[in-house]
């Protein structure tokens, strides 16, 4: 393969998305390790600048998975159906992310990893779903089906995004009410924590068009060996 | 800061950017095997 070719492979826009990802989110470590610790939280809430920054870039990458679904269905274009699944993955990878996150955070703070209380189920429902999406992708052989099947997965799949994020109003129990309450317009947080925790967000979101990007080449380079195949 | 909370939270962030950066060089490799194979 000539240098040129594999310049096209991995362009200046990835290279770019990659700086501005490590600098932004080494900025976002400096601020997370300097913020003041929490008055209940203590030290633990530094575990909070990147949990809820997964959280929500997993929310964004299942909605850009149903926006490319909605654009397969439409103009029948595999790049869409190659775009939609690579935005779940990395959804998939940052929800991944957030449990884990979620988990070491409660471990201390409410004595268990893990318990069905109603914002862990709804997570944990959301997740499972992303993983019967990938399933389903590997069941079906025929392209074309697969992609249509798979595009009205992404679609049905973002349903469970308000209910997860509405759980700690619909049904109050440990798990705490959102750290930037869209319902209530209300940040509950000190503002150099709100920094730590928008700069680390701000990364993640980097971080994820960067993977999106890559994710998508890689998906358009193998559906391109299939049809060869075939 | 509680030295052995500090190492717990620096472990849990450790463990992120491994995955983070882990899943970043199987997507690179990746794009080596499927678009420059």
């Amino acid at each position: 393969m000539n240098r040129a070719t594999r310049k096209s492979v991995f362009d200046t826009v990835d290279a770019v998305l990659l700086a501005a990802g490590l600098l932004v989110l080494a900025a976002g470590q400096y601020l997370a390790f300097t913020a003041p610790p929490d008055v209940q939280q203590h030290y633990l809430i530094r575990i909070l600048y990147v949990h809820v920054g997964a959280a929500w870039t997993a929310y964004l990458a299942f909605f850009v998975a149903m926006f490319y679904a909605v654009l397969y269905l439409w103009k029948q274009d595999p790049a869409y159906d190659c775009l939609s699944a690579a935005s779940a993955e990395v959804g998939l990878l940052f929800m991944a992310l957030t449990l884990f996150g979620g988990m070491m955070w409660a471990r201390p703070t409410w004595g268990v990893y893990w318990t069905w209380e109603p914002k862990l189920t709804t997570s944990a429902i959301l997740t499972a779903f992303y993983i019967g999406y990938f399933l389903l992708r590997q069941a079906i052989e025929d392209p074309e089906f697969r992609a249509k099947a798979a595009a009205a997965a992404a679609i049905l799949g973002v349903v469970n995004i308000p209910i997860n994020y509405m759980s700690v109003y619909w049904w109050r129990s440990i798990h705490q009410t959102a750290t930037f309450d869209i319902i209530n317009r209300k940040v509950h947080m000190d503002s150099p924590m709100v920094l730590a925790m928008l700069v680390n967000l701000v990364a993640i979101n980097i971080i994820y068009v960067l993977f999106l990007r890559l994710k998508g080449k890689v998906a358009r380079c193998a559906a391109q060996k299939e049809d060869w195949d075939e | 800061m509680n030295s052995s909370l500090g190492v717990f939270v620096t472990a849990v962030y450790a463990a992120t950017f491994v995955l983070i950066f882990g899943y970043g060089a199987y997507l690179l490799w990746r794009l080596g095997v499927e678009c420059e194979g």
